[in-house]
């Protein structure tokens, strides 16, 4: 168990060294100059005369005069130490800037996962198990709805309506619970969409295996065959998914957080790409990366918890 | 051709001053009749489209009225003449050949943390601008050629310059120049840029969260209001909330919904902002007009003749009617009508592709099967590079067409944009000034200078030369508008429309106004209960 668990946490190493590594190289290959965004050609485009020696000395005094290699070592060495940097745009230190606004991501990925996965599961099964076909094949039409819709179109929909139409909840900012229901939910649709979808599909074919027939001859309740016998197992495929989604919900989060204006590591990300913000881009990568790398090892370890199966095979080993 | 680079953004590099009333349209300065005078109290709630990026107001940001309600400059700018009146500076003068200013200083200043404003901090702002260079771009443009302060007494100091620099005047009545407190002069670029910034304006920066927005407190005490200014005591909103909101769509909905008071409007979307409880803002930005630049190092544009017919054939009033709505004034000179200094070249840049047509005739290039024109078997092709504006170049396009030029459209990022201008890469390039002085010219069109476009030398070096020089305003108009001739009769660039910042807002919201570069002045500004 324990060589298991030090070959996933090498590799998760190596996955988020690459990430960190392919990052720097697309970078570095965008024809962008940090001097001149310093300069803000960024936030105008307006231009006239300056000095080129103090041009000079503002490239060497953040070393983009250096060679390429050893740009590179030198954040990669800073990045290990824990320091990432500051914004080129704003001076604003990179590993503070994510400190301030992971907490409202947080809590938005939080609340949305929670709603996706209630979402999922409430509809998957409910596409299943009612005997009544019409409410069945009405449910089974609404993940493919909820994938098809653009989060986007959700989003202004729902502000339209709840927001500016009813005055329920506010269209925007970051204050207290009310402000992330809307965004949480815009982010919730698509997920549990997936997530139902994925859990249906899951249960009809443990539905159909035979040692749920061994069960129903057994003179087992349907209830007790559903919630007793098939959900289990039908649950753990959807548990993968779970982990793969979590690293959704930061692309989620960039589309939610610019509808509702919220600041958070979405809107952060977004920002960094547009303005080709090297340092910041780099830390939100790097986030991003140990986040889906730590929740992919977490659900391989969460695994034999729910799947005696697993459980017994590791430790025949 | 390797292009220094040596190009950097000063949309901050304005003045205070009033909006000049647009010239068709009359209820478009958007100051609406104050009923029954102005009401004081209230928080004025703005949504903005960006991140301000960086709040130092020697740096170009996207949201400059932040900084511009903070700090104060030591001179401002008139509304109606473009004169430069008193501010923190009661009077100064102006040496003979534009390289030494002094100024008097008004001696009941105070910064919002209690120290006094004197000539000392005046000096130690320009010194550490001037030290920090390139780090505080839009101050080290404005103080090109400084060569140091001297301090007289508490209230008067002198400002020289190693190189003529009439200029600097206008800069000082700038945002870029905008006097910050001492305890700031200490800060780093980088804490100056998050907003520790401490001035002695109207306005003092409470918060500042980025990604979120900001928030303005009204400064008790403030008695010393810029000349140009209705109201120079203190201000009547208690508090400004800026609020990012990204999403346009959800900008209008919350104005129209009553969650903010001001949000900044698209030309497509002006219209339905022009009823019911909304009303539009506009202003028309000083300075140079936007503009097609010229490559004169491209070729087939060190031709007179090619540069010529395109500055007639295109069709300015269509551009304006199809991109843009009656806010938006069609170029009538290389500068804004604006700007005091501006000369009516209109009769020059009509649309004429008769003449166009036969300009190009007589040159020798000759239409082509597709309608493309050749001379020697160069087809009539150039490239023109943009960021974003596709509109207004897709539709030069087809104008061009029609006098047989060939123009095809690059759009770039801003990064890839600037590689190209800085190389040379590009035949047009496409982009707005807005420092509201003339001397920018200098730095645009003058050979001597940066010259970003390839300009060979003129005479039109020795006009530019001799303004930057030239103390006597009146003897300057005079020199600045043989510049814009000599501009246009040679075809050196295209202007095509001038630029307009347009801004819908609440009808609560009462005595709304700009500055010359189009920053919002909250001074005057009221809300209605």
């Amino acid at each position: 168990m324990i060589w298991y668990l030090l070959q996933r946490v090498l590799q998760a190493v190596f996955v988020v060294w690459a990430a960190y590594t392919l990052t720097f190289t697309v970078l570095f290959m965008l024809p962008s100059d940090p001097v001149a965004i310093m300069l803000g050609t960024a936030s105008g485009g307006e231009t006239t005369g300056i000095d080129p020696a103090q041009i000079a000395a503002l490239r060497a005094e953040y070393g983009f005069d250096q060679p390429v290699i050893v740009q590179y070592l030198t954040m990669l060495g800073d990045a290990l130490r824990g320091d990432f940097g500051q914004s080129i745009l704003t001076g604003a230190r990179v590993a503070e800037r994510i400190a301030t606004e992971l907490p409202h991501t947080l809590a938005l990925g939080g609340l949305a996962l929670v709603l996706a996965v209630t979402l999922g599961f409430t509809v998957g099964m409910l596409s299943i198990y009612p005997r009544k076909r019409v409410v069945r094949s009405a449910l089974t039409a609404l993940p493919p709805l909820g994938i098809a819709v653009p989060s986007f179109w959700l989003g202004i929909l729902l502000i339209q309506q709840v927001s500016f139409g009813w005055g329920l909840l506010p269209a925007t900012g970051n204050e207290g619970f009310a402000s992330l229901v809307l965004p949480a939910l815009t982010m919730a649709v698509p997920t549990g969409a997936i997530l139902a979808q994925v859990f249906a599909a899951s249960l009809r074919v443990t539905l159909a295996e035979p040692y749920i027939d061994v069960v129903r001859a057994k003179g087992a309740s349907r209830a007790r065959i559903f919630y007793g016998h098939a959900i289990r197992n039908a649950t753990l495929p959807t548990m993968t998914l779970v982990g793969l989604l979590v690293g959704n919900l930061v692309g989620g989060a960039a589309i939610a957080e610019t509808i509702f204006g919220r600041s958070g590591i979405g809107r952060l990300t977004v920002q960094a790409v547009s303005n080709q913000d090297i340092p910041m881009v780099q830390g939100v990568v790097m986030l991003a990366a140990v986040t889906t790398v730590t929740v992919t090892l977490l659900v391989d370890l969460i695994y034999p918890l729910i799947d005696p199966r697993v459980r017994t095979r590791a430790a025949a080993q | 051709m390797a292009r220094i680079a040596v190009l950097t953004s000063v949309a901050v590099l304005a003045s205070g001053c009033w909006a000049a009333p647009p010239p068709q349209s009359s209820n478009a300065t958007g100051e609406r009749p104050p009923a029954g005078g102005p009401q004081r109290g209230g928080s004025l709630r703005i949504a903005l489209d960006l991140d301000p990026g960086c709040l130092d107001p020697a740096v170009p940001s996207f949201v400059p009225s932040i900084t511009r309600n903070i700090a104060d400059s030591l001179t401002d700018q008139d509304p109606d003449t473009g004169k430069i009146v008193p501010w923190l500076a009661t009077s100064w003068t102006v040496n003979k050949n534009a390289t030494a200013f002094t100024f008097t200083l008004r001696t009941d200043v105070t910064f919002s943390d209690g120290t006094r404003f004197d000539a000392d901090v005046v000096k130690r702002n320009f010194d550490v601008a001037s030290e920090l260079g390139a780090q505080l771009p839009a101050a080290a443009t404005a103080l090109a050629g400084y060569s140091g302060t001297t301090v007289h007494n508490d209230k008067k100091l002198t400002v020289r310059f190693n190189q003529p620099n009439i200029g600097f005047l206008q800069a000082s009545s700038s945002r870029a120049l905008a006097i910050l407190g001492p305890a700031t002069l200490e800060k780093s670029p980088q804490q100056r840029c998050q907003g520790e910034l401490i001035g002695t304006g109207p306005f003092v920066l409470k918060s500042y969260v980025p990604d979120r927005g900001a928030t303005l407190v009204r400064r008790k005490g403030h008695t010393w209001g810029s000349a140009a200014r209705a109201n120079r005591g203190a201000a009547y909103l208690d508090r400004i909330e800026y609020q990012v909101i990204a999403e346009a769509g959800v900008r209008s909905g919350s104005l129209t919904s009553g969650q903010v008071d001001i949000i900044d409007v698209a030309p497509q979307d002006e219209a339905r902002f022009e009823t019911g409880d909304t009303y539009l803002a506009s202003h028309v930005q000083a300075g140079v007009v936007s503009t097609f630049h010229i490559n004169h190092d491209h070729p087939i544009l060190r031709e007179k003749a090619v540069r010529r017919a395109m500055l007639i054939g295109i069709n300015r009033k269509q551009i304006v009617d199809t991109v843009f709505t009656p806010r938006h004034p069609v170029a009538t000179s290389v500068l804004s009508h604006t700007q005091p200094e501006y000369l009516d070249l209109s009769a020059a840049l009509r649309f004429d592709p008769d003449s166009a047509n036969a300009l190009l005739d007589k040159a020798g290039w000759v239409r082509g099967p597709d309608g493309i024109r050749e001379r020697a078997g160069q087809r009539l092709e150039l490239d023109i590079i943009l960021r974003g504006m596709a509109p207004v170049a897709e539709l030069a396009q087809q104008q061009l067409r029609r006098i047989g030029i060939d123009l095809s459209i690059r759009q770039l990022t801003s990064a890839e944009y600037r590689e190209a201008e800085d190389n040379g890469r590009f035949a047009l390039s496409f982009s707005q000034q807005s420092r509201p002085d003339p001397d920018i010219l200098r730095a645009m069109y003058s050979s001597r200078d940066i010259n970003p476009y390839g300009v060979a030398p003129s005479k039109l070096d020795d006009i530019l030369e001799a303004q930057a020089a030239e103390s006597d305003p009146q003897a300057r108009t005079t020199l600045v508008h043989k510049a814009q001739r000599y501009l246009i009769e040679q075809a050196y660039t295209i202007p095509l429309y001038e630029g307009v910042q347009v801004h819908a807002a609440s009808t609560r919201v009462n005595g709304l106004i700009y500055d010359m570069s189009s920053t919002h002045i909250f001074t005057e500004t009221w809300l209605s209960s």
